[in-house]
């Protein structure tokens, strides 16, 4: 196996909206910036999103104000302040940023993004998110266009980012592996940035993510010593499908789906909402769900129904099924449910189902990690989000901080002198090499199973301290098998098993800081419901929960939410 | 790359709907080596696409039944098994420069129909693996870009002029439509071909070529009116070298013989 060594101004880890965004922008100040990925550009959970995003207020009496007060109330007061700012600031930026390498937001019949062309969110006081005909994709394929055509951008597909190189408290770059030839590949960088997305996939099926969201950046981050903050905050979107098998977990839609008049109803009949469920957050939909599913009064596909028969006679309702239509957006409803479920004839049978991290690796409003020289962007940070996220802010932040964070490395100077330690690169190759053709006894693949379904069933919705301490041990038994007995095939090409293995040992790493996240916070706030502490604490529990690796052992601390609790009027 | 491929025979339990989900049981049970590609599980992110029984599809939402065959997408390196490479796909968005020139100072942008179907487009591939001209040393690039190209020039806001540039790619696509049935978007590829050439005769002369086959009725009453001389005349060799230099009708391409149509069988 060949060592290759490259020399970059600036590397960007992960290529979804929040990666592209920061490796334009940092091409724009440095001479040569390398994009790395795991699947393409334009991959991972961007690809896969509605791409709905939210302006800073064009309707008449909104503002940026305004929607930062829709966010940290939506956050439940745990946000960052200082991002949320920005980001409320900036949204409109983020709308041009985009179209200007090709995407495209509905505009109104005068062909204008106005209020007319927008959408209102569950938890936004006004309309303010645009819709993207072309959905995720059309932004993945805008950004890779952006970036191909970008000369100082060298592109690394296929290459799975093992550790984050760092020597006396600076982060030097980044080991990782072809996966084509199995080669290892050295990134030597003055700035690296850090934007790998979420971990969805520790709860699959019962996630909306994309396969590559294995939490692969908070365990690097964690691994290399930065700081990672509320980790326990995992958003469970409320309406997702619940069979057959091959689509469970999959997507369906907002709140917003529920119209003025959709109803909610158990398992046993029993009506658990039947009005305005389309002006409640995701956190707010997904609690009254968590409620009926924790006393097992659930539908034989462990979910709740929906009715929308309610809302067939409600105009803006009906234009809004044909537009969803006309992007054959519920196909998946017509085969899965029938044709009855597609016309809003029938329920829909929706569960719960992991979507996005508000936790992550702690970042100050210029994007620093706690970690010298360590950027981090999107999905993988957190903070911004608080406790719960408000839809279409995810899609605004990604491209406002990668901008942010673009920007931020025109003040990293190449230290051409400083080359990394051949002996640092060779102990970190060392930690990982050994797992080609490994003989043990388990493959990596059955693990991940078992922690998925551990995860699933303890660490899901509603949490209580038994079955959270439960899982820590559990935990660490896998963690045991993986150090141990992992089984690992030798191929060359493509091996799909060290794949399995490396995300393995990041899935357990992020696992591990939810569980100790969720297990302290003893109350019920936003997206972190326990059964134990069913109300909100906010004597004790306006703190953040943050997580870091000293040596082999993980220390948590809490810092005081820098919310003000007077919001502006 | 894979020099030696082989098939093999798998058995998949019944609870396998669909051709994914027979993949990842595959994978987790049976094979630790088998290598395929997946993203989102519903015919979003267009990475699962393979053969199946010959035709591209995306294996998430194909339905499995027996005797499946399965195989990785053609005009791809593969990789091994039914991965593929798809790195080579960043070459030809710079080489043809797709990437949008916004107009200044628009204020209002009202999209064409046109723009809305190519913007469906997830990049699945399925209209490359299938494309006859595609890798032909023509420097044919497939409906793929066809297809980007296409959406920036009916995209409002680009500034560039994109018509006389489409012209000379669309002129190597032989309107088979395969990449048509393949699309699991129903972006009609063709349709878009056919109204870009519409355009473009819009604008200019229409060729003395084009000219005649677009009057099939009046060319066919002239050349079985003299079947005997017209036959003569085109198999004179500098009748065929004008023909190809001046109507661009391929002079090594053996023409039909004609004769007179009687009435009687």
């Amino acid at each position: 196996m060949a060592i290759k060594k490259y020399d970059f101004d600036v590397v960007v880890l992960g290529a979804g909206g929040a990666g592209c965004a920061a490796a334009i922008v940092a091409a724009n100040y440095q001479s040569s910036v390398a994009l790395v990925t795991k699947e393409s550009i334009g991959s991972g959970n961007t690809r896969i999103c509605e791409a709905e995003m939210v302006s800073s207020g064009i309707a008449e009496g909104d503002s940026p104000k305004i929607l930062r007060d829709d966010m940290i109330k939506g956050g439940e007061f745990l946000n960052n302040a200082e991002i949320v700012e920005l980001i409320s600031t900036q949204a409109s930026n983020a709308i041009q940023f985009v179209e200007q390498f090709g995407h495209f937001f509905r505009r109104d019949e005068e062909g204008k993004l106005s209020e007319k062309a927008a959408n209102r969110l569950g938890g936004h006081s006004f309309h303010r998110s645009f819709i993207s005909p072309g959905s995720g994709v059309a932004l993945a394929r805008a950004l890779r266009n952006a970036i191909g055509n970008t000369k100082q951008i060298s592109i690394f597909e296929d290459t799975l980012i093992v550790s984050l190189l760092k020597e006396e408290n600076q982060i030097m770059g980044a080991l990782a592996v072809d996966l084509k030839t199995s080669d290892f590949l050295v990134f030597q960088s003055s700035a690296t940035i850090l934007a790998t997305g979420g971990c969805g996939w520790l709860y699959y099926p019962q996630t909306t993510n994309n396969r590559s969201a294995t939490g692969d950046g908070y365990a690097i981050a964690a691994e290399a010593g930065a700081e990672l903050i509320d980790m326990e905050m995992v958003q469970f979107f409320p309406f997702a499908m619940n069979h057959p098998a091959h689509l469970a977990g999959v997507i369906l839609e907002e709140p917003v789906l529920a119209g003025p008049k959709g109803k909610l109803i158990n398992g046993l009949g029993e009506i658990v909402a039947d009005r305005d469920i389309n002006r409640m957050t995701r956190a707010q939909v997904t609690a009254l769900m968590a409620r009926e599913i924790a006393a097992g009064k659930t539908t034989k596909w462990g979910g709740l129904k929906l009715d929308l028969s309610g809302n067939l006679d409600v105009a803006e309702m009906i234009r809004y099924k044909h537009a969803n239509d006309e992007k054959s957006r519920f196909e998946k409803v017509r085969r899965a449910y029938g044709e009855d479920a597609f016309n809003w004839k029938e329920p829909w049978d929706v569960s719960p189902s992991a979507h996005y991290m508000m936790g992550g690796v702690r970042i100050d409003r210029y994007c620093h990690t706690t970690l010298n020289n360590l950027f981090a962007v999107g999905e993988v940070t957190g903070g911004a989000m608080g406790a719960n996220r408000l839809g279409s802010t995810s899609i605004a932040e990604i491209f406002i901080m990668g901008i942010e964070a673009g920007r931020q490395t025109a003040g990293s100077s190449a230290q051409a002198s400083k080359k990394i330690r051949d002996s640092l690169i060779f102990e970190e190759i060392e930690k990982v090499e050994h797992l080609f053709g490994r003989k043990g006894r388990r493959r990596p693949v059955q693990l991940k199973k078992e922690l998925q379904q551990l995860m699933r069933e303890e660490v899901g919705v509603v949490r209580d301290e038994r079955r959270l301490t439960h899982a820590l041990s559990e935990i660490g038994r896998l963690e045991d098998e993986t150090e141990n007995n992992l089984s690992v095939s030798l191929i060359r090409r493509f091996n799909t098993e060290f794949i399995d293995a490396i995300e393995l040992k990041n899935m357990l790493a992020c696992a591990k800081m939810i569980v100790i996240s969720a297990r302290i916070r003893k109350e019920s706030r936003g997206a972190h419901l326990r059964l134990d502490y069913p109300d909100k604490d906010d004597i004790h529990w306006l703190k953040n929960i943050v997580i870091r690796k000293e040596g082999k052992q993980l220390k948590t601390s809490l810092i005081g939410s820098n919310m003000e609790l007077n919001l502006s009027k | 790359m894979d020099s030696h491929p082989y098939m093999k025979d798998y058995n998949v339990p019944r609870t396998a709907e669909t051709v994914l989900e027979a993949l990842i049981y595959i994978y987790d049970e049976i094979d630790s080596t088998l290598l395929f590609s997946y993203g989102c599980r519903y015919r979003v992110c267009g990475r699962c696409t393979i053969k199946i029984n010959g035709k591209p599809s995306l294996a998430c939402e194909t339905s499995i039944r027996d005797g499946m065959v399965l195989e990785p997408l053609d005009h791809f390196p593969v990789i091994r098994d039914l991965g593929i490479d798809r790195s080579g796909l960043i070459d030809p968005l710079r080489k043809h420069k797709i990437s949008l020139s916004l107009m200044e100072g628009l204020d209002a942008a009202i999209q064409p129909p046109e723009f809305f179907q190519l913007i469906k487009c997830n990049e699945c591939l399925s209209c490359i693996s299938d494309c006859p001209v595609f890798n032909q040393g023509l420097e044919y690039d497939g409906p793929f870009f066809g297809v980007k190209i296409a959406e920036l020039h009916y995209d409002v806001r680009n500034r560039r002029k994109l018509l006389g540039y489409l012209e000379s790619y669309l002129e190597k696509c032989i309107l088979c439509k395969r990449c048509d049935t393949n699309c699991p978007w129903d972006i009609k590829f063709s349709e878009i071909c056919t109204k870009i050439k519409g355009e473009l005769y819009k604008r200019k002369k229409t060729s003395v070529r084009d000219w005649l086959i677009s009057h099939p009725r009046l060319v066919g009453f002239l050349v079985t009116s003299m079947p005997f001389q017209v036959n003569t005349f085109f198999k004179k060799y500098f009748v065929r070298r004008m023909m190809g230099k001046w109507l661009g009708i391929e002079e090594r391409m053996t023409l039909p013989e004609y004769r007179r149509i009687s009435k009687k069988l």
